[in-house]
């Protein structure tokens, strides 16, 4: 059904929770991350779901920026075993941001870049 | 700068900033949380429809995020069995605009009733602008 992988979800929300059946949720899912004054530390979860074909991925989730080097906030392997079923990947991210800016959420597949999703962290009063 | 000093050369490296617009994210669930601050909540997130018998109706939610330069853009997103390529759905086309400021992205919320005949493949496309900028495959499965 699929020839490589697909990303259906990369997401930046408040909180991920899974049901007894292991459904997710997400909740406050947002866009940008505001705060009164810098620096300012903000906590978030980041949300990926692919469909691919059978077969072992690596999902990794950075931050870029107008920084030189990228920071990497997540990365786990997951194991497709059967076609067209959705895999995720999440986990809770804690990071400082020292001042207002533009940023970018990269995900790379087996270190290939999949996906970007700018952001923007802005000072509000 | 004082004088006889020259820049040093800028290891900065830039956002990159989406030109065309694009699908970030398309997301089935069970029910939608509008919260006040606009954040979305996507609960009980899907990807593959089950049913002991056919036809059957499956009653959800569909998220669609989309990035893009900014300005006035049109979205249409229609759904297909991905084998005979029919047209089993189609979402109204709409139009929205993305404000001219560093990121902006637009929502659509959509509550769907669908008739499923059989189980099978079907496909999310998602055309922005006249242009397929997503596709999504998931599968229909009967179950015992």
């Amino acid at each position: 059904m699929l020839d490589k992988p697909q990303v259906n979800i990369f997401a930046v929300c408040d909180r991920v929770v899974r049901d007894q059946s292991g459904k997710p949720s997400l909740l406050g899912v947002l866009d940008i991350l505001n705060s009164p004054a810098f620096p300012a530390v903000f906590s978030f979860y980041v949300f990926v779901q692919i469909m691919a074909p059978p077969g072992d991925y690596r999902i990794a989730v950075h931050l870029g920026s107008d920084e030189p080097l990228p920071q990497k906030l997540l990365e786990d392997a997951v194991a497709v075993t059967e076609q067209a079923r959705g895999m995720h990947i999440s986990g809770n991210v804690t990071l400082p941001f020292d001042h207002p800016g533009l940023y970018e959420f990269r995900l790379y597949i087996d270190d290939v870049p999949a996906l970007t999703r700018p952001f923007q962290v802005r000072q509000v009063a | 700068m004082p004088k006889g000093k020259t820049a040093k050369p800028s290891l900065r490296k830039p956002v990159n900033l989406p030109a065309a617009a694009r699908v970030v994210t398309l997301a089935m669930y069970d029910y939608h949380i509008a919260e006040d601050t606009g954040k979305h909540g996507l609960v009980g997130l899907f990807d593959t429809f089950w049913s002991k018998q056919f036809p059957t109706r499956v009653a959800f939610h569909l998220f669609v995020k989309l990035a893009g330069a900014p300005g006035r853009h049109k979205a249409r997103v229609e759904l297909r069995n991905k084998i005979s390529g029919n047209r089993v759905l189609e979402l109204p086309v709409y139009e929205f605009d993305l404000p001219d400021r560093p990121v902006a992205y637009n929502d659509l919320v959509s509550q769907l009733s669908l008739d499923l005949p059989g189980p099978g493949v079907l496909e999310w496309q998602v055309y922005v602008d006249g242009k397929l900028s997503g596709a999504y495959a998931f599968q229909v499965l009967l179950v015992d």
